[in-house]
């Protein structure tokens, strides 16, 4: 787990003026860290196809933010918005000093999600497609749809 | 030669040290780890009921804070009654000489350890309220806010965050240290911008808005600090 130190993975950004793209931006105003995450997410099936992170903070942020991006690649949006902070912390061994570092991810992967929902109000809709795959219950529904009315 | 310090601040001095020995190790930054273990190396048998009492929550509450050690320099105290701003050259004369008589040098083994703790109680003191943030941070937690400890505290506050972002990618996007020098200059504007709003809301007593700045402070001098440490591709790593 080291190698997410040394060795970050996804750092980038993508233009976030793509309706596809939804942005996380969050800070601990504890240590003065900033975390920008950023998910691509395919319309079609909901799944999170592309994700790029920035952190400007200490070690454990910024592989708190790696081992995010590795972990919901792929990932439906609701199975996203279920990632705890404790699994990152757990994944990489934190030190209970550095659990503000896994919250900070936790949040970030929750506001890029809201960011997303926001862009894309039709998203969470339940009329997408004929499948008859039960449609997913959206955890941080309640959370946007204030934002999504004020916008 | 150096002025010496007036009777009454030593006296006082000598009050908040045996104050601060209460205190639990733990919690004090000295720069002797184990001045307990040194004591009863030093009188194993006399035992002075001082060090024999655990600490009390009630020493928390102490009036006693930094501000006290710099009676001169700092005469009404903190905030609202005292001004946020520290007049830094009389600060370091002041810590100079109450140094001076403080160090551990200077005095005979019997009152060593005292001088020792005292001289570590002026350092940090000093170190606190001669830094901006540390001093904004140091005054926060006189009243209960501890910023700087709040681990799961978030910022609420996206144009910061903006701000900061924007500012980190162009110090990682700098060429060579000509690209730094306005941004520097931007950031210190940031600084004693954030200084000033700290100023007026701590003379207003205004403890959230001293908080909300507190904050910007902490990113900005974290800027400062990657802006100062920078290196040609070398990445923002910060340390704390």
């Amino acid at each position: 787990m080291l190698d997410h130190y040394s060795k970050p993975r996804n750092v980038g950004s993508m233009p976030k003026t793509d309706t596809d793209v939804g942005t996380g931006l969050v800070g601990a105003p504890a240590c003065g860290d900033v975390m920008k995450l950023q998910i691509r997410v395919d319309p079609t099936n909901n799944t999170i196809s592309d994700v790029k992170f920035k952190t400007f903070g200490c070690g454990s942020a910024i592989a708190s933010s790696s081992y995010m991006t590795e972990l919901v690649r792929g990932m439906t949006l609701e199975e996203a918005a279920r990632i705890r902070n404790t699994d990152i912390a757990k994944e990489l061994c934190l030190p209970p000093v550095k659990l503000h570092c896994s919250m900070l991810a936790e949040d970030a992967i929750k506001s890029a999600i809201s960011n997303y929902y926001t862009k894309n109000p039709s998203a969470r809709k339940t009329d997408l497609g004929g499948t008859s795959a039960p449609l997913p219950k959206v955890e941080v529904e309640t959370i946007t749809e204030p934002k999504a009315a004020t916008a | 030669m150096m002025r010496p310090t007036s009777p009454a601040a030593m006296a006082l001095l000598r009050s908040t040290v045996s104050e601060a020995s209460r205190v639990p190790l733990r919690t004090r930054q000295t720069a002797t780890p184990c001045i307990f273990c040194a004591n009863h190396k030093y009188r194993s048998h006399s035992a002075p009921q001082r060090y024999s009492s655990t600490s009390s929550k009630a020493d928390a509450s102490k009036p006693h804070t930094h501000y006290s050690l710099f009676p001169e320099s700092l005469p009404a105290g903190p905030p609202p009654s005292g001004r946020f701003h520290v007049d830094l050259p009389s600060l370091k004369k002041e810590f100079l000489q109450l140094q001076a008589q403080a160090h551990p040098d200077r005095h005979p083994p019997a009152t060593k350890i005292k001088a020792q703790a005292l001289s570590a109680r002026i350092n940090e003191a000093y170190k606190t309220l001669q830094n901006p943030l540390l001093r904004a941070q140091y005054l926060l937690s006189l009243r209960g806010i501890d910023v700087h400890v709040d681990e799961s505290a978030k910022v609420e506050d996206p144009q910061l965050l903006m701000e900061v972002l924007e500012a980190r990618e162009q110090i990682e996007e700098a060429e060579n240290e000509e690209d730094l020098v306005e941004m520097k200059a931007q950031n210190e504007d940031r600084i004693a911008n954030s200084v000033k709003i700290l100023e007026e809301a701590f003379e207003k007593d205004d403890v959230e808005g001293a908080k909300h700045e507190a904050v910007r402070l902490r990113y900005w001098i974290n800027i400062e600090d990657s802006l100062q440490n920078w290196e040609k591709g070398k990445p923002v790593v910060l340390a704390h």
